[in-house]
């Protein structure tokens, strides 16, 4: 998924600019011209002027006679397995986050794991052990011995 | 300080800390094996464990990673022709050459032999170094520290191997990212939109977690794992002849060795780059250079050599000055912060049992590489043969859990994510990820050093060039910037003339 060099520098322009902005509503040091907008704001005028090359130089590009689509797709980014696969290891992970609290660590990881296994084509019957053992590994690791407080949620009844 | 070095040794060779070594070992040598998990990853994902251990095992811990991940690396550059970190990637196809001509084994003992060599050379030349440098430094003001920071972020882009402006644009992100929470000079919460989560700044844990494995797993997944089929008797014959060509090729071996050391302790040059240049020097100097890419042992030999020496020699400037020299030690000296310990030159003078740990570390690392490398050339065609499949579910599991385990907040995990994402669409643009890290890691010290100095200062920014070190480092700095000027309008300008870019499109 491969921005033109033009449409990345406008993102980088438009977002530099959103910066400054909200950076000039920061309060002023006493007694002196600058406070904590000075960083920010040169941060963001640096990422301006790259943003700007990035579209001379796309500009440049073109005018040499380089053709080539605003936004390219690697090959991966055309079949519906490449895109999907990016779509679940995102959901999982919002899955995990959300879930965890409320289902507890158990139930939250073996579920993702399990979907995350069935969708890379690992063999059922391997996937829900393999989710299993990483599962209860991970929380002797994490919890049992690093003291980590993962979460009972629903299983509170049966902690350990 | 000889009582300091004996204490390091003391505090390294204890039984729990060789133990953290042994399992280190191993699991930077399984880490750097399969292909698309690199050793910067395998850090990474190590981190979290480290949060919980004492600041001389978690060291000891990723100095040992690091260096048996960047050797095994090599093993599926051999046998795959797919490098197993990128620092292997300068010699994978030579390997690979050597694997059809059923030399797989001389080739992976060679670059085994040639890293643990690689590596000691690189621990001495940092333990000479580092602390005459650290005598400098001490010396060293707010404006001094805020030059030698610029400088490093410079050489970082300089570096970093993509056009000046990605590489720079990488590194402001990291900056901007850095400038999230509390400030630090009247505490006025930046970019936070009320979040009470990010008054702290986005924690560097999961951003690392996230900036180096999430996207990992992203690009494995998306491209299609496995599917990598391993030649029958991968290993193919065995090691006549080794030694002959160890002595024939050890002025390679030397140079190697002390160029990984010197281009190492480049901040953001790490062995990746090292690897490259041993292996075009080794080429140009060669009396067979027609040999080279057709299974030719000699420029394995010395990239073999660079990339491990270049791995001690990133600490060079991580501990004198605090400024990491590679993604490695970026992690490193963040884990050292979250540990209240800051690097740079006073830790020579008020820890100098730490300093020595991290030499001491590097000796037993890489003399420990030696016996768990030969068993990780055994065992490859195993290794080899795990499912990626079945392991990207689990290094995504680790890296929530690992991610969780800093904060006990599931903020952490939405911080990972969102890290993951960026690097992911930043790579895929031809952005690359290491300055950004580098930014967020120096981006607090430099804010801090400027602001510190334009008050002293009261605004006069011809102060910055009032001492005579700050002067020289000042100009220094002024000149690599008006160099990446220089090489823009070159890169811009070369676009302009109608040869089309080398791949096309990029």
């Amino acid at each position: 998924m491969r921005l033109d060099d033009r449409l990345l520098g406008l993102l980088l322009v438009g977002f530099s600019a959103l910066v400054i902005g909200y950076a000039q509503t920061f309060p002023v040091l006493g007694g002196m011209d600058v406070g904590p907008a000075l960083f920010p704001s040169v941060i963001a005028s640096f990422l301006g002027v790259c943003g700007l090359a990035m579209i001379v130089q796309g500009a440049l590009r073109r005018r040499a006679g380089e053709r080539g689509p605003l936004l390219e797709l690697d090959p991966w980014a055309r079949t519906r397995r490449g895109i999907g696969s990016l779509v679940i290891v995102v959901g999982a992970v919002i899955f995990f986050g959300s879930t965890l609290e409320f289902l507890g660590f158990h139930i939250s990881a073996a579920l993702t794991l399990l979907v995350l296994l069935l969708w890379l084509e690992v063999r059922p019957v391997t996937a829900v052990l393999t989710a299993a053992l990483a599962t209860f590994v991970t929380h002797g690791l994490f919890y049992s011995q690093l003291r980590v407080p993962l979460p009972w949620g629903l299983l509170e009844p049966v902690a350990w | 300080m000889p009582e300091a070095v004996a204490g390091a040794f003391g505090l390294v060779l204890q039984f729990d800390v060789l133990a953290v070594i042994l399992m280190a070992a191993f699991y930077g040598a399984f880490v750097g094996a399969i292909p698309g998990l690199t050793a910067t990853m395998s850090v990474a994902l190590l981190v979290p464990l480290t949060f919980f251990m004492e600041p001389v095992p978690a060291i000891a811990a990723i100095v040992t990673t690091t260096a048996t991940a960047i050797f095994a690396g090599d093993i599926p550059g051999a046998l795959l022709r797919i490098p197993g970190t990128p620092a292997s990637a300068a010699y994978a196809a030579e390997a690979y050459a050597m694997t059809k001509k059923g030399e797989a084994q001389l080739a992976l003992t060679t670059s085994l032999v040639t890293a643990v060599i690689g590596g000691l050379i690189g621990t001495f030349v940092l333990m000479a170094i580092a602390p005459e440098l650290a005598r400098f430094a001490v010396q060293f003001s707010a404006v001094e520290y805020f030059w030698i920071a610029c400088i490093g972020l410079t050489c970082a882009v300089l570096i970093a191997g993509s056009t000046v402006v990605k590489s720079f644009t990488s590194l402001l992100i990291g900056l901007f990212i850095a400038t999230i929470g509390i400030d630090i000079t009247v505490g006025y919460p930046r970019f936070t939109f009320g979040s009470v989560e990010l008054l702290d700044g986005v924690s560097f844990i999961p951003a690392m977690i996230g900036m180096f494995a999430v996207a990992e797993i992203l690009r494995n997944v998306a491209r299609g794992v496995g599917g990598e089929r391993l030649p029958d008797n991968p290993l193919g014959s065995g090691l006549e002849g080794f030694g002959a060509m160890l002595g024939r090729y050890r002025w390679n071996i030397a140079r190697g060795s002390g160029l990984g050391a010197v281009v190492g302790s480049l901040p953001g040059a790490g062995a990746d780059i090292a690897a490259w240049i041993a292996y075009t020097i080794a080429q140009r100097f060669s009396k067979t250079p027609e040999r080279f890419g057709k299974g030719h042992p000699e420029g394995i030999a010395e990239a073999g050599a660079a990339n491990n020496a270049a791995v001690a020699g990133a600490w060079t400037p991580a501990l004198c000055f605090g400024i990491p020299g590679d993604t490695v030690t970026a992690i490193a000296i963040g884990i050292l912060y979250l540990k209240g310990l800051q690097p740079g030159p006073l830790v020579f003078t008020q820890q100098p049992d730490l300093v020595y740990a991290v030499f001491v570390s590097f000796l037993v690392a890489n003399l420990m590489l030696l016996p768990i490398g030969l068993l990780a050339i055994r065992t490859s065609s195993y290794v080899l043969r795990v499912p990626q499949n079945m392991l990207m579910p689990i290094i995504l599991l680790f890296c929530m859990v690992g991610s969780f385990a800093m904060t006990n907040a599931v903020f952490a995990i939405w911080i990972m994510l969102a890290l993951g994402v960026l690097a992911f669409f930043m790579e895929e643009n031809g952005i690359p990820v290491a300055p950004a890290i580098l930014g967020i890691v120096l981006g607090p010290m430099i804010e801090d050093n400027f602001m510190r100095s334009y008050m002293r200062y009261q605004g006069d920014l011809s102060g910055f060039f009032d001492r005579p070190i700050a002067a020289v480092l000042g100009a220094v700095t002024l000149l690599i910037w008006t160099a990446l000027i220089v090489r823009y309008v070159r890169e811009a300008t070369r676009s302009r003339s109608a040869v089309p870019a080398p791949d096309g499109t990029a």
